[in-house]
C-alpha cells in the first residue's frame, strides 16, 4: 500500500517535471511549413540574415582580422537559430541609425545588434530580452565642474553639458532625469560611449552602459563615474532590458526565437559573464 | 595626452580589409559614375532636345539631392519599391555611382562643347559619321580639357566612399570607428584613417596634374 502510494507520488512528481520540459521543447521546435512566413522564407533562401553592430558585452566585434566576426550572447543565439533552421548565418552590417529600421526593409530577419527595450521601439519591433542594462554617467576626474558632484542627482545643473548618441534611449530619458542640464546629441561613433566629447571637453559628462564602464575606466585613465566606482555596476539609472529584435509581422517567428532563448538562457548568461570577467 | 598606436597594430588585418573595401567601392562607383557621366554627357550634347531635357532632369535631380540622402534611399527605400533587397555594398556603389554620374556628365558636356563646332562640321564634310567624328576627333580633345575636372571628381569619389559608412558599408572609416569604439582610442585611429585617405588621394591629384601638364597641348585647337 505504502509502496503504491510512493510510486504514485513519484509518478506525479515526474509528470510535473517532465510536462513543462516537454512543452518547452515543443515551443522550441522549428514551426512546420506554413505557420511562419518568415521561417519559410529563410529556409527557402538557405540563409538567416542578421543585422549586427558590435557592442560590448552583448555582441563585441572581432577586430583581429581572423576568427568569427562576433562573440557574445547575441552571437551565440544567432548561431543557434541558424543551426536549428539548418541554414547559413549571414551578417548584414548596420549602423546605430539603421539597426532598427532595417527590419522593416526585409534586408535582415533579426537585428542582433544589442537593443535596449524602450516603449517607442516596442511599438515597431518584438524583443527577445536576454540581458539587462542601466546607465552610469562619466566625465574627466579633473573637471572642476564635477568637483562637488557626489551623487547622480547633483548632475542636474545648468552649467553642465551631457553628451549622448542620437537615436539611443538616453535621448528621451535624459531630458526627464536631468531637466536643467544642457544636452548634446552626437552621431554614433561605434563606441559604447561618446568618449570623444569628454576628451575634447565639448561635454562635461556622458552616458555609458554600466557593464561597459569597467573596460572604459581601464583603458582611458583620468575618468570618474557617477554613481562612483563600483557603485556604477549597481546603478539603477534607466534600467532596462537588452535584447534582439524582429519585425512585428510574424508572431510565430518571434515565439520560436523566444522559446529557443528560454532553452539556452544559462549558456547565454554564462557567455555574458565570461566576457565581463575577461575585461576586468 | 598619452598616445598608443597598439590598437592599430593589433587590428591591422581588420583595417587592411576595410581599406580594400574602400578601394573596391571607389573603383566600382567611379567606373559606374564615369560610364553614366560620359554617356549622359554625349547624349545631352548631341542627342537632340528631348534627350537633353530628360537627361538634364536626372543631372539636376542628383545635384539637388545630398549624397547621404541618395545612399539612405538606395539602401532603405529602393528595395521596397522593387521588392528585391540589395546589400549595403551594392547600394553604396550604385548610390555613389549615380550621384557621381551627374557631375561627370556636366564635365563631359562642358568639355565637348568647348571643342569648336566647325570641327564636327569639317569631320562630317570629310564623310565621317557623327559617332565616328565624336569618337576620333571631338572626344580625344575634350577628354584632355576635362582631365583636371575629372581628376577632381575621381578624388571626390574616393573621399565620398567614407559617406557609405552611414549605411554600414564596411569601408575604412566605419571599421576605424569600430576599432576606436572598442579601444577608446579615437585620436590614434582617426589620425591614422586621415593619413590613409591622404595617402590615397594625394598621389592621384599629383599624378593627374603631371599627366595633364604633359598632354595639355594636345587638347588645344
Amino acid at each position: 500500500m505504502i509502496v503504491a502510494k510512493l510510486f504514485r507520488n513519484a509518478a506525479l512528481v515526474a509528470a510535473l517535471i517532465v510536462f513543462p520540459l516537454t512543452l518547452a521543447q515543443a515551443g522550441s521546435e522549428v514551426p512546420a511549413p506554413g505557420q511562419s512566413p518568415k521561417i519559410d522564407a529563410i529556409k527557402e533562401r538557405g540563409v538567416l540574415k542578421v543585422a549586427a553592430i558590435g557592442e560590448f558585452p552583448w555582441l563585441p566585434e572581432n577586430t583581429s582580422g581572423s576568427g568569427p566576426q562576433f562573440s557574445g550572447p547575441g552571437w551565440i543565439l544567432a548561431e543557434e537559430y541558424a543551426k536549428r533552421l539548418g541554414v547559413k548565418l549571414e551578417v548584414v552590417p548596420v549602423s546605430h541609425e539603421t539597426k532598427v529600421p532595417i527590419l522593416a526593409t526585409g534586408e535582415a530577419d533579426i537585428s542582433i545588434a544589442p537593443l535596449a527595450v524602450t516603449p517607442k521601439r516596442e511599438e515597431v519591433v518584438n524583443f527577445v530580452v536576454y540581458s539587462r542594462s542601466s546607465l552610469c554617467m562619466f566625465g574627466l576626474a579633473d573637471n572642476p565642474k564635477l568637483k562637488d558632484v557626489k551623487t547622480v542627482d547633483d548632475l542636474n545643473r545648468e552649467d553642465l553639458t551631457m553628451a549622448y548618441f542620437t537615436g539611443t534611449p538616453p535621448e528621451t530619458w535624459a531630458p526627464q532625469r536631468f531637466p536643467k542640464i544642457k544636452l548634446r546629441g552626437v552621431a554614433g561613433s561605434g563606441a559604447n560611449a561618446p568618449i570623444e566629447e569628454i576628451l575634447s571637453k565639448r561635454a562635461d559628462i556622458a552616458t555609458i552602459d554600466n557593464v561597459a564602464w569597467p573596460a572604459l575606466n581601464k583603458q582611458v585613465p583620468g575618468l570618474v563615474s557617477f554613481p562612483p566606482g563600483d557603485e556604477c555596476l549597481k546603478s539603477n539609472e534607466m534600467s532596462t532590458g537588452v535584447g534582439l529584435a524582429v519585425d512585428k509581422t510574424d508572431p510565430v517567428f518571434h515565439q520560436w526565437l523566444q522559446a529557443v532563448y528560454d532553452e539556452m538562457k544559462d549558456a547565454v548568461t554564462a557567455e555574458e559573464l565570461k566576457l565581463l570577467k575577461s575585461s576586468e | 595626452m598619452d598616445i598608443n598606436f597598439q590598437p592599430i597594430i593589433d587590428s591591422w588585418p581588420f583595417l587592411a580589409k576595410a581599406l580594400r573595401t574602400t578601394l573596391l567601392v571607389s573603383v566600382l562607383s567611379t567606373g559606374l559614375g564615369f560610364a553614366i557621366g560620359v554617356t549622359v554627357g554625349i547624349l545631352r550634347t548631341y542627342g537632340g532636345r528631348i534627350l537633353d531635357i530628360l537627361l538634364g532632369f536626372y543631372v539636376d535631380t542628383m545635384r539637388a539631392i545630398p549624397l547621404l540622402v541618395v545612399l539612405v534611399w538606395a539602401f532603405f527605400a529602393f528595395p521596397l519599391v522593387v521588392g528585391y533587397s540589395i546589400d549595403a555594398l551594392t547600394a553604396g556603389v550604385v548610390g555613389l555611382g549615380i550621384h557621381l554620374g551627374a557631375y561627370v556628365a556636366e564635365t563631359v558636356r562642358a568639355g565637348l562643347t568647348s571643342v569648336r563646332r566647325n570641327q564636327m562640321q569639317a569631320a562630317l564634310a570629310l564623310g565621317m559619321g557623327r559617332f565616328q567624328a565624336i569618337r576620333t576627333i571631338i572626344l580625344p580633345q575634350a577628354l584632355i580639357r576635362m582631365l583636371p575636372a575629372l581628376g577632381s571628381l575621381l578624388i571626390i569619389a574616393i573621399k565620398d566612399s567614407a559617406i557609405a559608412s552611414v549605411i554600414a558599408v564596411p569601408e575604412l572609416l566605419r571599421q576605424t570607428q569600430i576599432v576606436a569604439g572598442k579601444t577608446f582610442r579615437p585620436f590614434e585611429l582617426y589620425t591614422a584613417a586621415m593619413l590613409v585617405y591622404f595617402a590615397l588621394c594625394y598621389p592621384v591629384a599629383r599624378g593627374i596634374d603631371r599627366v595633364y601638364r604633359r598632354i595639355a597641348h594636345l587638347g588645344s585647337s
